[in-house]
């Protein structure tokens, strides 16, 4: 099913004006993942909540009230060109287009590629339960009042992210100047400020890499009365703050180093601040809590105290319009492994020992902190999502008769041998390597995803032998493949090729390869099964 | 975190110099530079090589390469770009034709720039006949060329004793020839921390203490030669480049001992007392610029990652085999040093980090560089074993009274177990009696006349009383480790 679709369908869930008790939960959300409550603000134009985070594929419900005066509705968008940063003025945009028939569509372009989930038109005094999946691509989601004239100050951002937490409306203020101590940021004024709708604590939203100082203030859901410990780590000086009470100072200048301190909290929400600075050299801030059914939460993309077992912080990230190359141990493609992660936020890791192509995800690449931290020990897994592993083992073969058992996965098959990559200049891979005399020049390119929607990757594979060896297959992938028009489909794969003719054969997706004049040559597309 | 100042070591010399004047110090002679790295990268220095038109690449642990413009100068605002990115642990680097050749932990490529953007896109892979499993211990460190072209390369064992089947080759040396063969070379490696050549084309390399390695030493590559740890020796089995797999020395013996039985094994031509000298020798670069780093021409300096230092290394063949002294040279760089390369003007950049493995300068890395200042420091020059003693020369004329005076020097001799466990104490341990020295004409030299040698074992000497001529200054370094593998005939 198309992710879109199923979005707005799901909107339709919404039922204006009726008590939330009264409504039951549509079939698959009889288990909720994640329950945000959003209120209109009465006579502010404003929703008190600003920003919160639910991870990734994460069944929502999102209770909508507005006690105001007047209609308000809260349309969720998709991130757009800009990753959120338009905070959805491209669909505001939409609605003043719509000129005279917007009355008659409550003031909402219906069908709007980036609406994601709408409320429709909530009258005062009512409310309206959503019930939505989150999107599996993390980003930032704005969510907007597309009533003329609410936008500019009804506007918040639904952070998507694995590592979504119970802290909202989380914002920074950002100061320069060099401290010795924690400063009193507030006779400062702030040199930038902004909204971190993931509720991570961050300090990438900084211009510089010494002298300089965060606030960041947002409020966190503590599920139950209890004692909750909070913990900072940081490089140099932190504080935390609850209902404004200092419960952790980690302050002064100093390498990387943890304190905590603890508080005994009711139910519900509490405000949260925690300040920071850098002096200069390193910088680093990781912050954390525990309490009645939490244990050691991270609520920054780094975990405080994680120690040398620590293996997230260090994300690589594709740069603008470039992929990027990581070769390490990568858990799924073995120790000699080729990780290429893609700016177009599709990745995968060539196996360099079996000349195979390992794996494939969506999202984000890799993080380096497991091999960039003390001695690099063990293997990183992908750091995204949807991970599709290939069968180990070599991906090319000569064999009998198109449905002969494939050869034995081996450690490392001697009959290739890596001949390297070239790249463009994208900085994407064409990898080389040769079987017996052919040589294979193995280009995987990737596909953006239409507006919330995966990627896809392309390979394209060439061949070139002086004596083309005969019954030589290449194996795309395992499992219960079923074709479909044009493509293979199996529950999380869905391929085409072009230029070959795939079979399924004793379990195997394969394809014959056929040398015309010494070449042969061929395109697979892997695209991700919804 | 703050930074260290960027000249501690010169800082340091300066206010000791105001408050006693008459020492000289370190830095003196050998000021040590640190060379601004781009904002925002984290380079744990791994490999260093000069470029033409003096520029200098270096490679890291996280596997980028970048390339450096004006480093040299009194205050250096090196302009850095990025060469390549992602590599698997870079830990050597060669430039050559236009190609920078790496060693990273599963094979040597070259890599090469096409198109001229200053970004390499082509990386080809030219010798891989060796395995990794997935070990952090595997690491693999690259000379660069040899006179035939030839790349050599160290390989770590698994972990820190074992030689896994998956990982085929682990503590052996292996040559990858400009074909792309990978012709396995040496054996009984443990776990290397540099490599290098002498003046030569010799290979060394240094291994660290620990299981068969009683103490870190610096050892020399021969074709053929075992180094001491029999745990990779099951890959005899996989080739017949060096014949049959010999026999195993015997646990917990000598050196000494063994090397009469087993007749490959090549005794290490330097041991760095473990803790005395350092505790985590590294990479090996011979001074082969010709006076322009001073007067130690030809002879090896030493990276020391634990106590962040380089030390210096004379080399002499007695009997047919490598062995010589090691000097203290110079402490007090930012981070562990892991390389040192010389450019053509006389300048030593060394580099490090101490990710992993701690070291006594706490930046968690560091690229510096090393100028002579051109002012003469009076050190041991060479240190050469004679049938009853040995010969020293220095690098200035010293005082021939305190040269011949007994009491200038006080001497000890000492080994280590050579066993499958883990280092070794110091054993054997004799007082060498030191019968006579003798200057030489111009004080330049001095012939000590030994009793009580003893062949196999570490020569500790000391020489507090020595004055540099009408003077009262000490040696800059008054101690000097011989190992006397071999002693030569009267």
């Amino acid at each position: 099913m198309n992710l879109s679709s199923f979005l707005c369908s799901s909107a339709l869930l919404a039922v204006a004006g009726l008590q939330v008790n009264a409504q039951k939960p549509p079939k698959g959300f009889e288990k909720i993942d994640q329950e945000i409550v959003i209120s209109t603000m009465e006579a502010q134009m404003k929703y008190d909540v600003r920003s919160f985070s639910v991870k990734p594929n994460a069944n929502v419900k999102l209770v909508f009230k507005n006690p105001d005066a007047l209609p308000h509705n809260l349309i969720i968008c998709t991130p757009g060109k800009k990753k959120g940063g338009d905070r959805g003025r491209e669909v505001v945009d939409a609605v003043l287009k719509l000129g005279d028939k917007g009355v008659e569509q409550n003031w909402e372009p219906k069908g709007h590629p980036r609406i994601l989930v709408s409320s429709g038109m909530v009258q005062p005094k009512k409310e309206v339960i959503l019930y939505f999946k989150a999107p599996k691509k993390e980003g930032d989601y704005p969510y907007i009042c597309t009533f003329p004239g609410h936008f500019q100050l009804m506007n918040g951002v639904m952070g998507v992210s694995r590592l979504a937490n119970p802290i909202t409306n989380l914002t920074y203020k950002f100061f320069h100047g060099g401290w010795d101590k924690m400063p009193d940021f507030s006779k400062m004024e702030p040199k930038k400020t902004g909204v971190l709708a993931s509720g991570l604590f961050d300090i990438s939203p900084r211009d510089k890499g010494d002298d300089f100082g965060f606030v960041f203030t947002g409020e966190i859901e503590c599920p139950k009365d209890g004692k909750y410990t909070f913990v900072t780590s940081s490089d140099d000086g932190s504080q935390l703050l609850i209902d404004g009470k200092l419960v952790v100072d980690n302050d002064g200048v100093h390498g990387v180093q943890s304190r905590s301190g603890s508080v005994t909290l009711k139910k519900g929400k509490r405000s949260i601040e925690v300040r920071f600075f850098e002096k200069s050299g390193g910088e680093e801030l990781s912050v954390g809590w525990s309490g009645p059914g939490i244990k050691n939460q991270a609520l920054s993309k780094s975990s405080p105290g994680g120690g040398g077992e620590e293996a997230i912080g260090l994300l690589v990230e594709p740069p603008e319009g470039e992929a990027s190359v990581y070769r390490n141990f990568i858990n799924g493609a073995g120790p000699r492994a080729i990780g290429v992660g893609y700016h177009e936020g599709v990745n995968l890791a060539f196996d360099a020992n079996n000349l195979r192509l390992a794996m494939i995800w969506q999202g984000d690449f890799i993080d380096g902190a497991r091999h960039w931290k003390g001695r690099g020990a063990g293997y990183q897994p992908p750091a995204g999502e949807a991970v599709i592993k290939f069968p180990e083992g070599v991906a090319f073969a000569t064999l009998e008769s198109s449905d002969t058992a494939w050869p034995k996965a081996e450690y490392r098959t001697k009959d290739f041998r890596f001949r390297g990559y070239v790249l463009d200049k994208s900085q994407r891979p064409t990898f080389k390597y040769e079987r017996g005399g052919v040589a294979i020049e193995d280009t995987p390119l990737p596909v953006s995803g239409a507006e919330g929607e995966f990627g896809q990757i392309k390979r394209v594979i060439k061949l070139k032998a002086k004596d083309a060896p005969a019954n030589l297959y290449f194996r795309i992938a395992q499992g219960g493949f079923e074709k479909k028009g044009d493509t293979f489909q199996s529950s999380e794969l869905s391929v085409t090729v072009k230029g070959a003719n795939p079979s399924v054969q004793a379990g195997d997706l394969r394809v014959p390869i056929s040398f015309k004049g010494g070449t042969a040559e061929f395109e697979v597309t892997y695209a991700w099964a919804n | 975190m703050k930074k260290s100042p960027v000249f501690s070591a010169v800082l340091a010399s300066m206010l000791s110099i105001s408050v006693s004047f008459a020492q000289p110090v370190e830095s003196d002679y050998y000021p040590i530079t640190t060379i601004p790295l781009p904002e925002g990268e984290v380079i744990e220095v791994s490999g260093i090589d000069i470029l033409p038109g003096n520029k200098v690449a270096i490679a890291s642990r996280r596997g980028d390469i970048f390339v450096g413009e004006d480093l040299f100068g009194e205050d250096p605002e090196p302009k850095w770009s990025l060469f390549a990115r992602g590599l698997h642990e870079v830990l050597g680097i060669a430039w050559k034709d236009g190609w920078l050749y790496l060693t990273q932990r599963p094979e040597v490529s070259r890599i090469k720039d096409s198109d001229g953007d200053g970004r390499a896109d082509v990386f080809e892979t030219l010798g891989d006949g060796w395995g990794i499993n997935g070990d952090y211990h595997e690491y693999a460190f690259g000379t660069r060329h040899d006179k035939d072209g030839n790349i050599w390369v160290v390989l770590c064992l698994t972990g820190s004793g074992g030689a896994d089947d998956k990982s085929p080759f682990r503590g052996w040396c292996m040559r990858v020839t400009p074909d792309g063969k990978t012709i396995p070379t040496g054996y009984g490696i443990r776990s290397p921390g540099g490599i290098g050549f002498n003046h030569l084309g010799d290979v060394f390399y240094c291994d660290n203490q620990g299981l068969w390695n009683g103490s870190s030493s610096l050892k020399h590559l021969r074709p053929g030669g075992f180094q001491g740890n029999p745990t990779g020796n099951k890959y005899f089995a996989l080739t017949d480049a060096l014949g049959p797999k010999p026999p195993d020395p015997k646990d917990g013996s000598r050196i000494e001992v063994e090397r009469s039985k087993v007749p490959d094994l090549v005794p290490p031509p330097i041991v760095l007392p473990h803790g005395k000298m350092g505790n985590s020798p590294a990479g090996i670069e011979c001074d082969e610029t010709g006076g322009k780093f001073g007067p130690f021409a030809n002879q090896l300096f030493v990276s020391e990652q634990t106590h962040s230092k380089v030390h210096r290394v004379f080399l002499e063949k007695v009997n047919g085999f490598y062995q010589g002294a090691a000097f203290p040279f110079l402490k007090g760089f930012g981070s562990g040093n892991i390389v040192a390369r010389f450019a053509v003007d006389g300048s030593m950049f060394t580099g490090g980090t101490n990710r992993g493995w701690g070291s006594h300068g706490k930046n968690p890395f560091s690229f510096q560089r090393v100028n002579w200042t051109g002012k003469v420091p009076f050190e041991v020059h060479e240190m050469r074993a004679k049938a009853d003693g040995f010969e020293l020369t220095f690098t200035q004329a010293a005082d021939p009274v305190s040269l011949e005076k007994i009491s200038s020097y006080t001497m000890e001799a000492y080994t280590y177990i050579y066993k499958s466990g883990y280092g070794s104490p110091v054993v054997d341990k004799t007082i060498p009696s030191i019968k006579k020295a003798v200057s030489g004409k111009d004080g330049k030299s001095v012939r000590i006349h030994i009793e009580g040698l003893v062949k196999g074992n570490v020569h500790e000497l000391k020489m507090p009383g020595i004055r540099l001529k009408g003077s009262e200054q000490p040696l800059l370094h008054d101690v000097a480790y011989y190992t006397l593998n071999e002693i030569p005939k009267g």
